[in-house]
């Protein structure tokens, strides 16, 4: 135990020193939670604003002044849009959709013709679609109030168009976004575990062998597993205080987010924040020994580094079966690393209660896929020099 | 005291095809090398480059199996990949790297932590070895961007700070300058007498000079096998030459005086 310590506090030393592997810590932590909170809190504010905003841009709206009065009674302003507009919302200069009204608007409409508007947006630009259905909304108001005045006009009531009243109850914008927020949150953190540990993983295995520091080092009587033990407890000590500061940035990145909505997903409780930890930790210890035993076949940091590549290519991939899935979650899902952290990071987010049983299957392929690693690691450390 | 007993090891050099499947060429690197090292001597490995002297020696260190042969260091069996003989050996092999972001007394500490030292005497040791080899101007200095000669001195540190009984350096000379030669030199001849410990030292180069300014007894190896021992004078005598080099030569290169010694 006592070579152990020895080793895993070396190394530890050696990747606080390393400028690569702090920069990579520092991004990770400082910025990388911070930031996507404040891009997930603009992003639905600026969904929020465009509806709440209450203005329509239109060209040709002097075609149409009985159609501006209902338009202006419903509490919108009207904007004239600019000559140019086909241009400008394909430059995505324009963020509103714009409604064309042709001269012949108020003319048609007066011997009973159906005039056409158009609602013209530009695909790619997605602000612009999501101003559409508000302003389809406001048309389909005017449609209605002209066709029930010319019903009750000849007598006729308004209510024969509407077989069945339809109401809108709208709960769901604020949920779509928390589900947006929480699996990214839940992304952020498997992203954060892979890269976190990546250069230190490569330097305490690949490293030493393209320094020339392994040879010597199995030279001295302390055993494979020792080494492989002391390197691993470094490397994951390092991905989970990464982990934990990112979980606790949370914190503080909830004050830059302006957004309300957003503002009131992110209020964690203590406890559920340590109950992330908890979840994450096994997950995090795997992946650092997954690392090491990767980057032991490398005889260089670059080729450990390509190597590893697989390994962050493949924690999103696996992340987002769970995406593809319908229904409820399969049971094997509970033993697929990151898929069964993802699960109950999910639970913990969605304030579900997570017992010790749900963690149990999570934390034992962990424990499995962990000592696998380890042990292929000591016996690679030494077979690499014969 | 290292025994090695009809020592050999062959490598197989796989194939440069991914696609094809063809023969491993095999490569003969140790066919039968046997010397003895006592204490209180420095045995140099005389032979050219590729003759085997650090397959062997890596042997030694427990870092690469035998394929037949016998090595015994204080009596005891090594076997490659056990740590039993490793406490009784400091080694400087080829690869002598440190740890660029460590200060060369921390790399050195490091190892003597290693060899199951506690850290006062590990310092204490450090602090007696800066002495020695000269180490002082850099002891505290972070290793990244040492000279070859700072790099060497360092890494010998590293491989005496348990303080072995059984010392085995490869090419140690390398990348040393004159001074730095001539101050290994004397620590090697420190470490031979009783005062150093009468320590048993196996020292492995291609240099004529150093041989014959250094060691005891001589272990002449070529295309991986030990072709002639005995001290300087007694090769010299053998070969009939006045001249090491000549010797050398004769013993390495020409199979008639390879056959009579």
């Amino acid at each position: 135990m006592k070579n152990i310590i020895v080793i895993a506090r070396k190394e530890l030393l050696d990747a606080l020193r390393d400028r690569r592997t702090m920069l990579m810590v520092f991004v990770i932590t400082l910025l990388g939670m911070p930031f996507m909170m404040v891009v997930l809190s603009e992003s639905a504010n600026r969904y929020e604003t465009q509806i709440e905003k209450k203005q329509i841009w239109v060209a040709g709206m002097g075609n149409a002044p009985i159609l501006q009065n209902y338009v202006e009674r419903q509490g919108y302003t009207v904007r004239e849009a600019p000559a140019d507009y086909e241009q400008q919302l394909q430059t995505k200069n324009l963020i509103d959709p714009v409604l064309v009204i042709d001269p012949d608007f108020q003319d048609k409409l007066a011997v009973g013709e159906r005039p056409a508007v158009y609602i013209v947006m530009d695909v790619a630009n997605q602000d612009s679609q999501a101003g559409v259905r508000p302003l389809r909304a406001l048309l389909q108001g005017f449609n209605m109030e002209a066709a029930g005045l010319n019903l009750a006009m000849r007598g006729v009531s308004p209510d024969i168009l509407n077989v069945v009243e339809v109401r809108e109850r709208h709960l769901s914008r604020s949920a779509d976004s928390g589900a947006q927020l929480k699996s990214a949150l839940s992304l952020m953190l498997m992203l954060t575990m892979v890269s976190a540990g990546l250069y230190a993983a490569i330097d305490t295995s690949a490293g030493e062998r393209e320094r020339g520091s392994l040879e010597p080092l199995m030279m001295t009587p302390v055993s494979s597993w020792e080494f492989t033990t002391g390197k691993w407890m470094a490397v994951g000590s390092l991905t989970m205080l990464v982990v934990v500061f990112s979980v606790l940035s949370i914190f503080p990145a909830s004050w830059l987010v302006r957004n309300e909505t957003v503002r009131i997903m992110m209020q964690f409780s203590v406890t559920e924040l340590m109950l992330m930890i908890l979840v994450l930790l096994p997950l995090g210890l795997a992946i650092t020994a997954v690392q090491i035993a990767i980057a032991i076949n490398g005889k260089s940091h670059k080729e450990a580094q390509a190597r590893c590549t697989v390994l962050v290519v493949a924690a999103p991939l696996v992340s987002m079966v769970g995406l593809f899935k319908q229904g409820a979650d399969p049971v094997w899902f509970k033993w697929v690393p990151l898929l069964g952290q993802n699960q109950l990071m999910g639970k913990i987010l969605n304030n579900e209660v997570v017992s010790s049983a749900d963690m149990l299957m999570p934390v034992l392929s962990c424990a499995l896929i962990t000592f696998a690693a380890l042990w292929y690691v000591s016996r690679k450390l030494r077979t690499v020099l014969m | 005291m290292i025994r090695v007993e009809n020592l050999s090891k062959q490598f197989s050099r796989a194939s440069n095809s991914f696609w094809k499947r063809e023969q491993n060429e095999i490569v003969q690197a140790v066919t039968n090398v046997s010397f003895t090292a006592a204490d209180g001597q420095i045995t140099g490995l005389l032979g050219a480059n590729g003759a085997g002297k650090t397959t062997s020696l890596r042997m030694i260190a427990a870092l690469l199996k035998q394929d037949s042969g016998q090595i015994l260091v204080d009596g005891v069996a090594v076997h490659a990949g056990e740590q039993r003989t490793q406490a009784q050996m400091g080694v400087l092999s080829d690869a002598r790297g440190l740890y660029p972001r460590l200060s060369a007394r921390e790399n050195i500490v490091y190892y003597g932590l290693l060899h199951g030292m506690t850290r006062e005497q590990a310092n204490g040791r450090v602090d007696q070895l800066a002495e020695i080899l000269d180490l002082k101007k850099f002891i505290e200095r972070r290793c990244d961007g040492f000279s070859q000669g700072e790099k060497m001195k360092t890494a010998l540190a590293r491989a005496l700070v348990h303080d072995p009984r059984n010392i085995i350096l490869d090419e140690p000379t390398n990348g040393l300058d004159v001074v730095a030669t001539r101050a290994l030199r004397e620590f090697l001849r420190w470490l031979r007498s009783e005062q150093g410990g009468s320590k048993c030292i196996i020292f492995s180069t291609h240099i004529m000079q150093e041989v014959e300014r250094l060691c005891d007894q001589v272990v002449v190896i070529a295309h991986g096998a030990t072709v002639a021992q005995g001290t300087v004078l007694q090769l010299l005598e053998q070969t009939q030459e006045n001249d090491f080099e000549n010797a050398f030569v004769k013993l390495a290169f020409e199979p008639a005086h390879r056959d009579a010694a």
